[in-house]
């Protein structure tokens, strides 16, 4: 690693092959993806990967944290989001993927309500226009 | 072969042009701005003369980029103008849009690590004549300073690089621009420019342990500019031409999703061919950038 802050207190990477068994979430929990992020050093570096989070079927709301370098994602209850998908936000974004984790949180687990979280609209107007409005407005 | 060039170029950006920059937010040029896949930005900039000199200007940049890839940004830059020359106890003005700048820029090398990243990206475009290198008045033809374009389609490409971290950023640039003499008119020669801009967070002095914080970034820049001699209704002209230095420091206040800067830009050497040289006072440089989500193509362009 380049950086010392890499040894952050991240749960170790977990490799894809596990990753792909992980228990898939129900309608009683919620998948959580939380990822060393690699490259972001600045509130603007967030939004490049904000983009492809808007882009992403599920996902309710984003933590950013800066210090950590870390990126927290909640999905909506029964969701299961793939390895490849939360590869793909981070190459998109123009950034190189780091080590994630993808955990099923009880919907009744107490909720988070650290600094940093960020709701993802999802807009739903049949008009690309207004969708492409309401996403940025 | 990328091991082979690779340090040699970091070394000309690093000894040739003070201080390099990562994909920051240089005030004085655009071609180092970050860019994602799907993601706007459009930038507009309001630079004009402080102090009371022979020439006095306001230049309004609007500059929008869209990435077309992971890799690839496509940028457009307008411009528009007002300037005002004093010579001789006469004033000439011009004002209009100057030529058009269109490039792309492709990261080549990038090395990303927790908090920091490393880009080198080429860039190519061209910019497009939609100013006038014909202005005139009763005198005849205006300055060079108060022509609006080249009136040729000019090549332009460079090389952009930087290097940042939760603290400290650097950018640098080096870009030349090919400007074909034109039969009529004022036609300046090539320029050859290189920038440079290092950066350093002044605010939070440390970051909160959670979310994002609001910033304050300070930015010193500096522009080398060397203008070859130009034409004059196709002829040479030896009062064309010179070497330029700027610097510029400016605070800056970044956010998620727009960012806001302002500051002063300094000439620090003005050495003109010739006679007659027009020299340009200390400016005061202002911007607004921010960031949109664009309809997304990506399915087409993942593959490319």
């Amino acid at each position: 690693m380049l950086w010392p802050s890499a040894a952050l207190a991240l749960p170790q990477p977990v490799p894809a092959a596990s990753l792909a068994q992980t228990k898939p979430a129900n309608d009683k929990s919620f998948q959580r993806v939380t990822e060393q992020l690699r490259g972001v050093f600045s509130p603007r570096s967030f939004f490049n990967i904000l983009v492809r989070i808007d882009k992403l079927p599920g996902v309710v709301r984003a933590k950013f944290d800066l210090k950590k370098s870390q990126l927290t994602l909640d999905f909506l209850p029964g969701v299961v989001v793939s390895p490849e998908e939360i590869r793909n936000v981070m190459v998109d974004a123009g950034y190189t993927p780091g080590p994630f984790k993808i955990e099923n949180i009880p919907v009744s687990a107490p909720p988070d309500n650290r600094p940093g979280w960020i709701n993802i609209k999802h807009p739903r107007s049949r008009s690309a226009f207004v969708r492409w409005l309401e996403i940025n407005f | 072969m990328r091991r082979n060039w690779l340090p040699l170029l970091l070394l000309i950006l690093a000894a040739g042009f003070t201080p390099s920059t990562g994909f920051a937010s240089p005030a004085t040029f655009v071609t180092a701005l970050p860019v994602a896949l799907d993601q706007i930005l459009a930038r507009m900039d309001a630079n004009t003369s402080m102090a009371a000199s022979e020439l006095e200007y306001a230049q309004f940049p609007v500059s929008v980029a869209l990435g077309a890839t992971s890799s690839l940004a496509l940028f457009v830059t307008f411009q528009a103008s007002l300037t005002s020359l004093k010579q001789n106890g006469q004033i000439s003005t011009s004002s209009g849009m100057n030529d058009t700048l269109v490039f792309g820029r492709y990261t080549l090398y990038k090395k990303d690590w927790p908090n920091g990243t490393l880009r080198l990206a080429p860039l190519a475009g061209a910019y497009l004549p939609s100013g006038s290198n014909t202005l005139s008045n009763s005198s005849g033809l205006l300055a060079g300073p108060l022509q609006t374009g080249t009136g040729t389609l000019d090549p332009y490409v460079g090389l952009t690089f930087g290097a940042n971290t939760a603290r400290y950023g650097a950018a640098s640039d080096l870009t030349y621009r090919w400007n074909p003499a034109a039969a009529h008119g004022v036609s300046p020669g090539d320029i050859l420019r290189a920038d440079g801009e290092v950066e350093r967070r002044l605010l939070p002095v440390h970051l909160p342990a959670e979310g994002l914080p609001k910033e304050l970034w300070f930015v010193l820049e500096t522009n080398l500019i060397k203008n070859r001699s130009g034409k004059l209704d196709g002829r040479p002209d030896p009062n064309s031409g010179g070497f330029t230095w700027n610097g510029a420091a400016t605070l800056q206040l970044p956010t998620l999703r727009w960012e806001l800067g302002m500051g002063v830009l300094l000439p620090i050497v003005q050495q003109f061919n010739g006679t007659g040289a027009i020299r340009e006072s200390k400016g005061l440089i202002t911007f607004f950038e921010f960031y949109l989500s664009a309809p997304s193509l990506s399915g087409v362009r993942r593959k490319l």
